[in-house]
């Protein structure tokens, strides 16, 4: 036949183009080493129920694992760019206490390519609950050179121990109404349910006026001036972000600095510490009048036989983000908030009036550091072990 | 421009070439006589025509990215001479302006050429565009050889007058060589090369102070890619894409319409994706596709017949970038790089069609029927996650065409008849939220390539002589599917010389 060979040659020329057009696999994949690091700071750690979540940002393809208690784990991801996400519990002792934490580790913007890589992830501590707390709290004040006693000087540091922006508008900074050196069977009894204070200040703002970055501070001064000008053992506080206004007698204001708000008068910081003090937050809606109109107190209780009644103002133990007791061991009797909110307290001098105390604070311990720098301070709700005692404040030099 | 390679030639018989226009097999044999080097055995008589069409369709089932339907306004002109013993040319230009109707998940043109990798909003619209196409051709006869060559260009402009606000301009450049040699009395045996350049300029505004819809680059199925999806506070987003094809054909073909044929053809193209800001391409997408015909014809004076079965492979691979974001450039602006590239989707389309015709003229009617069938297979798929939507389907159809002159005048009726019935469908997108409008988006479209369908349609032309070298013709198409829906109407008016 006339065409029998260039026919055949056009039907190995399809045969040969319909090859060319096989199909191949392109999921390239990345054998991934994954080394966990523990939270640096914490004792006889050991984690559990850490679930590993890992997204590739370009595909957002999410891939989960169940990790047993294991410091490390082996996967394979497609390539690309992920976000690498842990999460579980945590446990480890602190003076011979076990404490249980939620924990986290987080990395973004991580290329998984390559046959293998390893990927070391450092955990951190996480607490969904977290907030403000004292950081530091100087109440005792200064004396001069010549040994007379001096006031303004005083300050409280509230810190961000949260992951998260807050905002310090309408935070209350309360001192209490009793005593922790004088015990009394006040009637009706509402600590479960409040604390029963006696001065209550107030951070001014619209609402969102005052940012306080994750690991962030507020000094928040007595009087917000450089008292070093006129006692060279006292600290500069001109460069605080709040002050009090206090006492007529003893107030120094600084224009440049925003006054708190006083709720129900001026604040005296006890110098000697037999007081508690508390951080709240006063729902937004309220204004002080409204607040006090509704948290008025009327107690009493019994000297001798004599009834002695008393009118304070409550704060609703949910308000409360942080509390501190602080005393003195040789009077200690009780702490003036529920052991929820503090079940410790803390203290500068141990004998009453002790003279070693001017010039030292309380202060928060550091908990751990996470990867990114924020210092996570201690929080269990125990100020005998999250504070350290008769510290040098912060802000002296 | 085209029909100024027309020559006076008052010989032509605007009668013997209106015959051969209205034919089925001529419409047929066209395509195996498309190779360059071939032309010169593509027609027995020359002919030049120019017209002017508008047709509209609108269907209630259609492809989400390809619109619900078209009102084209189209004028065309072409022409075929065989200027002498050695010498063929032909030619035609085109102008259309297009009305897209309801175009969604896809802002860009051209979508057969670059999908899946469009620029995509979920609010869409109708679009508007423009195109202009020519293409010029020249064989040569040397000897038992014919050498061709044949150029065309295509520009298009589209965009929409509101928000989202694209503007799309695209345009392809081919060139075809061909060499064709007379291996005996009755055959000759064709060689084309051929490559194609693309290329399109997309960008997307809003100018709407009440927000803007979140745009996605689009990878497939639904997917997109999601660090470079966004709303585009600045207000624009520009994209271009390059292509870059080549095509080779062997073809085998009778030289006096009587005998076997065949064809044989590969064509790749090869188009990346490149975003404004981004430095390397988004996306590759590569297609080869292989086509094969044989079939047999024979004509005589009065009786005409062809039968061909065509086989089209065609492999697609989308072949996606992944990037990571890395440190701000020294303009304080994040960049991303690419980190690595994979392919993730993939399509792959079989089609087997076969078609006859037989016609008788010379009678006092001519007419022509025809009977044709075919099989369709496509599987698009795409992997992490895994996502599918296939669809197979056979067809038959039949169509007859009858022409009669009345006196001077011509008058063609032709009706067809075609069944095209889903064999099996499948649509796999389970890691896909229903809330989410990918999801809409996917079930509609495989509402519409999986449904079944008949079409009906029908067509009346009148051909009357003008003057002495000139002809009109005036064509109305009419037709109707169900289970999708679509109406079709056009209406043609043309001169022939």
């Amino acid at each position: 036949m006339q065409l029998s060979r260039p026919l055949l040659s056009l039907m190995a020329a399809v045969m040969l183009t319909v090859g060319i057009g096989c199909k191949k696999d392109g999921i390239k994949t990345t054998d991934v080493s994954l080394a966990l690091s523990s939270p640096s700071g914490l004792q006889s750690a050991s984690t559990s129920n850490l679930v590993l979540t890992i997204r590739e940002v370009n595909t957002n393809t999410t891939t989960t694992y169940n990790l047993s208690s294991t410091a490390s784990l082996t996967f394979t991801a497609s390539q690309g760019s992920y976000e690498v996400t842990l999460e579980g519990d945590i446990k480890y002792t602190d003076a011979g206490v076990e404490y249980s934490k939620k924990i986290r580790g987080y990395q973004k913007d991580v290329a998984i390519i390559g046959d293998v890589i390893t990927l070391s992830l450092p955990l951190f501590l996480y607490d969904d609950t977290a907030g403000f707390v004292f950081k530091e709290i100087f109440f005792t004040g200064t004396q001069t050179p010549e040994g007379k006693t001096y006031n303004g000087d005083k300050y409280f540091i509230l810190y961000n121990n949260s992951d998260d922006t807050l905002y310090a508008d309408h935070l209350i900074i309360a001192e209490a109404a009793f005593l922790t050196t004088t015990k009394r069977a006040y009637t009706p009894d509402i600590m479960a349910e409040t604390f029963t204070a006696g001065s209550i200040v107030m951070i001014p703002g619209t609402g969102k006026q005052y940012p306080v970055y994750p690991g962030k501070q507020l000094v928040i001064a007595n009087n917000a001036i450089n008292h070093k000008e006129v006692n060279a053992n006292s600290v500069d506080l001109s460069k605080s972000d709040f002050e009090l206004t206090l006492l007529s007698t003893i107030n120094v204001d600084n224009p440049q600095v925003t006054d708190l708000v006083n709720v129900t008068g001026a604040m005296t910081m006890h110098n000697r510490g037999f007081k508690t003090y508390v951080i709240a937050r006063m729902p937004a809606d309220l204004t002080v009048d409204s607040y006090k109109t509704a948290n008025t107190y009327t107690y009493s209780y019994m000297n001798g036989d004599k009834l002695m009644p008393f009118t304070g103002y409550k704060i609703p133990n949910t308000w409360i983000q942080d509390a501190v007791n602080l005393s003195v061991a040789s009077i200690y009797e009780w702490n003036l908030v529920a052991p929820a909110l503090d079940m410790g307290w803390s203290y500068c001098g141990k004998i009453d009036s002790d003279a070693t105390r001017f010039g030292k604070a309380v202060r928060r311990k550091v908990l751990s550091t996470n990867p990114d720098g924020r210092v996570i301070l201690k929080d269990n709700n125990n100020s005998t072990v999250d504070f350290d005692a008769e510290v040098k404040p912060s802000l002296m030099p | 421009m085209i029909l100024g390679v027309r020559t006076a030639d008052a010989q032509d018989s605007l009668s013997a070439s209106l015959s051969e226009q209205l034919s089925p097999v001529t419409q047929l044999r066209d395509g195996i006589y498309s190779s360059p080097s071939l032309r010169a055995w593509q027609r027995q008589n020359n002919y030049s025509q120019i017209g002017a069409v508008y047709r509209n369709n609108d269907q209630k089932l259609y492809l989400q990215q390809e619109g619900s339907g078209q009102r084209v306004m189209t004028i065309h002109s072409e022409t075929y001479l065989r200027q002498n013993a050695t010498t063929t040319l032909w030619g035609h230009a085109t102008y259309h302006n297009r009305l897209i109707k309801k175009v969604t998940f896809n802002e860009t043109s051209d979508y057969h050429l670059v999908y899946p990798y469009v620029t995509s909003d979920t609010v869409g619209g109708d679009m508007k565009a423009e195109s202009y196409a020519f293409q010029a051709g020249i064989a040569k006869a040397m000897g038992r050889y014919q050498l061709a060559m044949q150029g065309g260009y295509r520009g298009e402009q589209a965009y929409r007058n509101r928000d989202p606000r694209p503007k799309n301009v695209s345009s392809n450049l081919d060139l075809l060589l061909s060499v064709s040699r007379r291996i005996n009395s009755n055959y000759a045996l064709a060689l084309d090369l051929g490559g194609t350049k693309y290329n399109q300029n997309n960008s997307l505004t809003f100018v709407s102070e009440l927000g803007v819809p979140m745009v996605y680059q689009e990878a497939g199925l639904g997917m997109y890619n999601e660090l470079m999806k966004g709303t585009s506070t600045s207000g624009l987003v520009t994209l271009r894409y390059n292509g870059l094809g080549y095509q080779a054909s062997l073809v085998l073909s009778p030289l006096q319409y009587k005998g076997l044929f065949a064809r044989a053809s590969y064509k790749s193209f090869t188009v990346e994706k490149f975003k404004s800001g981004v430095l390397d391409e988004l996306s590759t997408s590569k297609e080869q596709a292989v086509t094969a015909t044989v079939g047999y014809q024979r004509e005589t004076t009065s009786r005409h017949f062809l039968v061909q079965v065509r086989g089209t492979k065609l492999l697609r691979d989308g072949i996606e970038s992944k990037f990571i974001l890395g440190n701000p450039d020294s303009s304080n602006v994040l960049r991303l790089y690419k980190l690595a590239d994979e392919l993730r989707y993939t399509h792959d389309f079989t089609e087997v069609k076969a078609r006859t015709v037989y016609g008788h003229t010379g009678s006092t009617i001519d007419w022509y029927a025809g009977v044709e069938a075919g099989y369709v297979n496509s599987i698009q798929e795409y992997r992490l996650p895994n996502r599918e939507l296939s669809y197979s389907h056979w067809l038959a159809g039949i169509d007859l065409t009858v022409s009669k002159s009345f006196r001077s005048t011509r008058l063609t009726l032709a009706a067809q008849a075609q069944r095209q019935e889903n064999i099996e469908a499948t649509g796999f997108w389970a890691d896909l939220s229903r809330d989410k409008a990918q999801y809409d988006m996917l079930t509609s479209n495989l509402t519409y390539l999986s449904a079944s369908r008949t079409r009906l349609g029908g067509s009346l032309r009148a051909d009357f002589p003008l003057s002495e070298k000139l002809g009109g013709t005036i064509r109305i198409d009419g037709a109707h599917q169900t289970g999708i829906g679509r109406h079709d109407f056009s209406a043609t008016v043309a001169i022939r010389f």
